[in-house]
């Protein structure tokens, strides 16, 4: 009898190491395309963060789900799929309708930077890999193979445009690499570290390196087209107005627009606390976020402080936003949603939690996760 | 300071106690005392993000603290890109003495601590010193430590990882000094001082002055070099990057991409680029004046008024001394010689503390007495003190003053004016009459005020204060005058205006000059100025150190001063000529010919508005969580065995419970004979500290005597300890139970209800250092009495006595007694262990046992190395000290027949790895006091020294 007791575990025992097994294996996904180009850094490749047309408020929340532990990154929408890097770090899979979970990944490496996807119907995530012999690693999505690696120390979110990857690794190195087989194509070597991601407009790249300076590389060769020294390091991601010409950059309580051909000073404004990560620019404002609590909204042509948007909270995620309105999430819990014109609010919502990380935008959604790993979407 | 201690301490020490089979074992223990003198009815006050606890004394000090906290909270919020989520503990005292009291920690808070924050519960702990402009720069200090401990718990439990690291004690020292202030005069004080002495600690060799003030000044150096090098945001950048290292050199390389090394060599070559070409205008005080003091800290010199004509080497002067860890007062002569010991001071219990930096002391006019402040039992006193015979004369306490300093005489010598602390922390001038001990106020405000000087020839005080208008509140101290007349003559005159600070202010002999200590040239220097009725001149400079000159006194031909001299991180007394400082030619011109003006009032605390965001509430104890912990273990002989601890308070440290859960598996007579479980609570708010519980234990172990012993116990226990003072404590419980005894090594089986009576006496003076103690006295004696209740026969009564004393021979030597006896009579007698490291060395451990047990123990203790640092390519491991000892040991163990006296001698070594963790080596050989024995014994084990 004791004998036949025992064995009654045995069925269950293998189906728990069966669905453990299932939850940390292959995230199958189904054929999906990326959308816009959006970066984990917040915002498309320009690093301006706008989308137009995109979402205006009020928006309505259509789902929430856990990822457990905070977010490594922007949410990723991407066809009917949202995905959300946590710094677990464990990669989710959500129905963007539904929000059905559609796969849990879980990785045993530790991850730095966010994580990109790349590729035709971005089958490719690329992963930066921190341990003894740390590697931006290409895996594909579909078999969990890894199809190529690139050895180097990257925290900083990667770049993709078409076949391209732009990666700023913390050596110095900056380097373009090709998504099909990560073959460097170029390599410039700056003064490390490299922090933040670049940001790219039709064949320039620019980036802030270690020692304080905004870089202009050509895309194709890498090589430097000028320098400017701001005084102090850059602390947010630069920025691309590509109808003006020009490259904005923020550093310690200051706003700097360089042209971006020559990287002549163009206009200069202050602000109080240190910047968001990445700026959002229009086609007439520029808006900064501070760990001062606001949201500063300046004239993109003259460097002119057209008004300040107060939180309760630090801003350290870049904003987004449409030609309209801007999104952003702080410290203190809400997602808000000003009036691109006068900084006013025009709508706002409370989270369970502290918003660092860049909202994610479509044309129809919003999704933005929080410090307490919950993933929010809203759409109109 | 941030205090890193847990309770852990306190709970293994209780469960200890309650698992002992004997229960007399663990009749007494050592250590000084925690005393709660005061009672405090506590109140909270809500914040939007802090619990702000205080007393109803102290509701002023709450707002502004609130209020600070806030603003403290959003700056670090917008330096630190972070944000806390959990709402922060505030808990405030209105003194230092009633800091000391406080509950959070366990342990006793030196008078150096401005405040702490507390890492198990992230409470921030800190009192008013009497400067509001002072506690907030402490209060943004503290809220570093919780804003930068929370950022690094966050970063790395984000990521997984639950092993917490801070990294070096410089760091986040010196991160919180950055952040919470200026950089101020005594900053540049401390790091020229070090950089021309040769004593500047490079980041490398940062464990040479770990945790002492230059360290938190070199830290703060080091972070403004950090910010203008790498950005204001480099710290935000390196406590996001905490995750990706193990050690603070990885993370700092990783975020700046240079090595800490090149930070160093940068930092080094800065300071020196920036103080080196001051040597050209200024000098240590040794190189301006006549040094009058060779050993040990010296402060606060005060003159002996003497008789006309007297030469002036002659002339005698008393002066703080503080040397082998105590603050005493001592005599010495103008003219040189070895100084002569006063008062014994901080040796005395009565004399818990003379408070050298903040107090002062004061001759009368006829030279008689001394004045001096004393802290005992939680309370300052003015101590009027017999310069000719030595001896006491008068001594005052005021109820409604808890803190005294800088007391000064009238010139008639029939009253003392001095600055004391109210029970709301305000610090405020009183005058104290010497006939009949009457406190009179002369001020009553929210202002600092302090050093009040008595004129000798008029009924007015100069004292320093932060009332001026403007620069007050940023915590600037300016000097001002006041009427001390009974008529209503009280008013205030500003004498000195400026951002900087006017300290320490001293009248000539005639009363036309002030001498005073100023920063106006951010360099702490002597400065006079001449004051002729309500009109003043301008001040003149008096000395150009290198470092600093505090504590003027004047000679009695005013052509001198005698003033403390801050250099190689030391104080001494010095002997100042004015001659050279032209003072006297100054003199002839000097004019005092700027009326002073009189204030009321300048400045306001900012306060919460009433209601909206605040919310003030009664104080409910909620429970916390300390410490929880489980173990599972396994034993060949006794089985498994599991359990679970539990440790809760309420957030002053007050109330404190424990629950004990284990179970033995195994056991022959079903689940509950293997049940284990004790529950605990004690009261520590007040003097009586309380503490009752219950227990149901089966204790199955291996004797100390080799042999099986179990107890199975059910009961309760009541306790009591009075600490009668620092130092003395009466401790008594009452423990009732169902034993249910099995001792094999006697062959007895006994079981039935016992009740047990203890008390003990413990007395202890001892000073530690970090391998045990170096000096004091310390003694416990006691009895415990046992008897079944069934049969109302004793069961056991035990005595024992155990008297430790510890002489100085030198700064870091001393020899070390011990003389100890146990004795227990009765039915069934308890018995006593002997032999091991900590007893009987040469012996093995617990190797003799009797129900009487005699110990005498003679060892010299003296120092081998000071510090042990061993290099690795990772860092280097600091050992602390290397220290020796010299022993001899005789001792026995019996029950009925003494047999013959067991002795041992020998020597060892004993290395401090930090804390309790003290690594001790003996060899020995035993003797029994006709023959040597020829084989040498090693004993080694970990703890302090006894």
């Amino acid at each position: 009898m004791r004998r036949s007791h025992k064995s009654e575990w045995v069925l269950p025992l293998l189906l728990i190491l069966l669905w453990l097994g299932c939850g940390h294996g292959v995230l199958y996904l189904p054929s999906f395309s990326t959308e816009c180009g959006w970066t984990q850094a917040g915002g498309d490749a320009h690093g301006g963060g706008l989308l137009d047309p995109g979402p205006e408020p009020p928006l309505r929340l259509r789902w929430q789900q856990k990822v457990g532990k905070p977010p490594l990154g922007s949410p990723l929408l991407s066809g009917s799929l949202l995905l959300q890097w946590s710094k677990a770090p464990d990669l989710y899979g959500f129905d963007v309708a539904s929000g059905t979970r559609v796969g849990k990944w879980g990785f045993d490496d530790p991850v730095c930077g966010p994580p990109a996807l790349a590729g035709a119907g971005g089958r490719l995530m690329l992963v930066s890999i921190l341990e003894e012999r740390s590697q931006l690693r290409a895996i594909d999505l579909a078999s969990g193979d890894i199809l190529w690696r690139q050895d180097g120390v990257l925290c900083a979110a990667v770049v993709v445009r078409n076949d391209t990857v732009y990666a700023a690794m913390e050596s110095g190195q900056l380097m373009a690499l090709a998504v099909a087989d990560g073959q460097p194509l170029w390599n410039l070597a700056l003064e490390p570290p490299l922090t933040s991601a670049p940001s790219l407009a039709k064949d320039v790249l620019y980036i802030a390196d270690g020692a304080g300076e905004l870089v202009a590389a050509g895309i194709d060769s890498g090589h430097v087209r000028w320098r400017r020294n701001l005084g102090t390091r850059l602390r947010s991601r630069p920025a691309v107005d590509v109808a003006r010409k020009q490259v904005l950059a923020a550093v310690d309580g200051s706003l700097h627009a360089l042209s971006a051909d020559t990287g002549e000073p163009i206009w200069e404004a202050d602000f109080a606390g240190l910047p968001s990560i990445g700026l959002f620019l229009s086609k007439k404002v520029v808006a900064v976020g501070s760990t001062d609590h606001s949201l500063y909204g300046f004239d993109a042509a003259s460097g002119r402080r057209m008004w300040r948007c107060d939180t309760e909270g630090i801003i350290r995620a870049a904003p987004v936003g449409t030609d309209n309105t801007i999104y952003f999430g702080a410290g203190d819990g809400w997602l808000h949603a000003v009036d691109i014109s006068d900084g006013s609010m025009r709508w706002r919502q409370q989270l369970d939690g502290p918003v660092l990380t860049s909202a994610a935008l479509t044309r129809r959604s919003l999704a933005v996760t929080t410090e307490l790993g919950t993933t929010y979407v809203f759409s109109p | 300071m941030t205090a890193r201690a847990t309770r852990n301490g306190v709970w293994l020490a209780l469960l200890c106690a309650l698992w002992a089979v004997d229960v007399s074992a663990q009749l007494y223990h050592f250590g000084k005392n925690k005393v709660q003198f005061d009672e405090f009815d506590w109140q909270r006050l809500e914040t939007e993000h802090f619990d702000v606890y205080f007393y109803p004394e102290e509701a002023e000090l709450a707002s502004f603290a609130g209020q600070m906290a806030e603003e403290a909270f959003a700056h670090l919020e917008e330096r630190l890109g972070h944000t806390v989520r959990r709402r922060v503990p505030l808990i405030l005292y209105a003194s230092h003495v009633h800091f000391e009291q406080t509950n959070v920690i366990p342990g006793l808070l030196p008078e150096g601590v401005a405040g702490f924050t507390e890492f198990m519960k992230g409470r921030v702990v800190l009192p008013l010193s009497g400067s509001y402009p002072e506690f907030q720069r402490v209060l943004h200090h503290e809220l570093v430590h919780v804003f930068m401990f929370d950022r690094i718990r966050r970063v790395l439990s984000d990521r997984g990882s639950h092993d917490v690291w801070f990294g070096p004690l410089w760091f986040s020292e010196g991160l919180a000094e950055y952040l919470s202030g200026p950089w101020d005069s005594y900053g540049d004080m401390v790091m020229r001082d070090a950089l021309f002495s040769s004593r500047l600690a490079s980041i490398a060799q940062m464990y040479r002055i770990h945790g002492s003030f230059q360290m938190y000044k070199e830290g703060q150096s080091i972070c403004e070099f950090m910010a203008s090098r790498y950005g204001s945001d480099v710290f935000a950048r390196i406590l996001d990057n905490w995750w990706r290292a193990e050690t603070f050199p990885e993370v700092f390389a990783l975020t700046t991409g240079e090595a800490l090394s090149e930070l160093d060599e940068a930092w080094s070559y800065d300071l020196q680029k920036r103080y080196l070409p001051m040597i050209g205008d200024a000098d240590p005080p040794s190189q301006m004046a006549e040094a009058l003091t060779k050993t040990g800290f010296n402060l606060k010199p005060a003159l002996i008024p003497a008789p006309a004509g007297t030469p002036v080497d002659s002339i005698a002067y008393l002066f703080f001394r503080n040397e082998q860890g105590y603050t005493q007062i001592f005599r010495g002569q103008v003219g040189g010689g070895e100084a002569t010991l006063l008062v014994a001071g901080e040796r005395e219990p009565e004399y818990e503390s003379l408070h050298p930096i903040e107090a002062s002391l004061a001759l009368s006019p006829d030279g008689a007495s001394l004045a001096f402040i004393a802290k005992h039992n939680g309370r300052d006193r003015l101590i009027l003190w017999d310069v000719v015979s030595g001896r006491r004369r008068r001594r005052f306490s005021f109820d409604e003053l808890v803190a005294l300093s800088s007391p000064t005489w009238s010139p008639d010598g029939s009253q003392l004016a001095l600055a004391g602390a109210r029970r709301s922390g305000r610090s405020d001038l009183f005058v104290v009459d010497v006939g009949d001990g009457a406190l009179r106020e002369l001020t009553d405000d929210l202002y600092h005020d302090r050093d009040p000087h008595w004129h000798p020839s008029r009924n007015l005080l100069v004292f320093s204060s932060d009332r001026a208008p403007g620069h007050g509140r940023d915590g600037q101290y300016n000097l001002f005058t006041i009427g001390v007349g009974e008529s209503g003559d009280a008013v205030v005159r500003q004498l000195t205006d400026g951002d900087h600070d006017d300290i320490q202010p001293a009248w000539s002999p005639s009363g036309e000059w002030l001498a005073f200590t100023s920063d106006r040239e951010r360099f702490y220097d002597l400065y006079a100025v001449p004051v002729h009725g309500d009109s003043v001149g301008t001040a003149e400079r008096l000395t150009h150190t290198l470092t600093g000159a505090f504590d003027a006194a004047w000679m009695p031909a005013a052509d001198e001063l005698l003033f403390t001299g801050f250099e190689g991180a030391r104080f001494h007394i010095y002997r100042l000529d004015l001659a050279q400082t032209g003072l006297e030619d100054s003199t002839i011109a000097a004019t005092a010919d700027r009326a002073t003006t009189a204030i009321d009032s300048s400045w306001d605390l900012a306060s919460l508005p009433d209601a909206g965001q605040v919310t003030r509430r009664t104080y409910n104890k909620r429970l916390s969580l300390d410490i929880a912990q489980s173990q599972i273990s396994q034993d060949p002989v006794f089985g498994t065995s599991g359990g679970i601890q539990l440790g809760l308070s309420d957030v002053l440290g007050n109330d404190q419970y424990y629950f004990v859960l284990s179970h033995i598996s195994g056991s022959e007579s079903g689940f509950f004979d293997g049940l284990n479980l004790v529950f605990g609570r004690q009261h520590l708010a007040r003097q009586l500290n309380v503490g009752w519980g219950v227990f149901r234990l089966n204790d199955r172990l291996s004797s100390s005597f080799g042999q099986f012993v179990r107890e199975k116990r059910t009961g309760a226990w009541a306790e009591m300890s009075y600490p009668f003072n620092r130092h003395d404590r009466l401790e008594t419980r009452f423990t009732a139970r169902h034993s249910d005894l099995d001792r094999q090594f006697e062959g007895r089986q006994l079981t039935g209800w016992l009740l047990s009576n203890h008390i003990s006496f413990t007395h202890d003076t001892s000073l530690w250092i970090s391998t045990g103690p170096l000096e004091g006295t310390r003694y416990s004696l006691g009895l415990g009495h046992t008897f079944d209740v069934k049969s109302s026969r004793p069961f056991h009564t035990t005595y024992f006595a155990d008297l430790r004393h510890y002489e100085r021979l030198g700064q870091r030597s001393s020899f070390a007694v011990r003389y100890m006896g146990l004795h227990s009579r009765g039915d069934v007698p308890e018995f006593f262990p002997l032999g091991g490291s900590w007893t009987l060395r040469g012996y093995g451990f617990r190797s003799l046992w009797g129900r009487n047990v005699v110990l005498a123990n003679h060892e010299l203790r003296y120092p081998l190395l000071d510090r042990f640092v061993i290099g690795f390519p990772f860092g280097n491991i600091d050992l602390s000290s290397l220290r020796g000892a010299l022993f001899v040991d005789v001792g026995n163990a019996w029950n009925d027949d003494f047999g013959d006296w067991k002795g041992s001698f020998g020597a060892g070594a004993r290395l401090g790895l930090g804390g309790v963790f003290v690594f001790r080596l003996d060899a020995s050989r035993r003797t029994d006091f006709d023959m040597i024995e020829n084989s040498t014994r090693w004993d080694f084990f970990f703890g302090w020294d006894y």
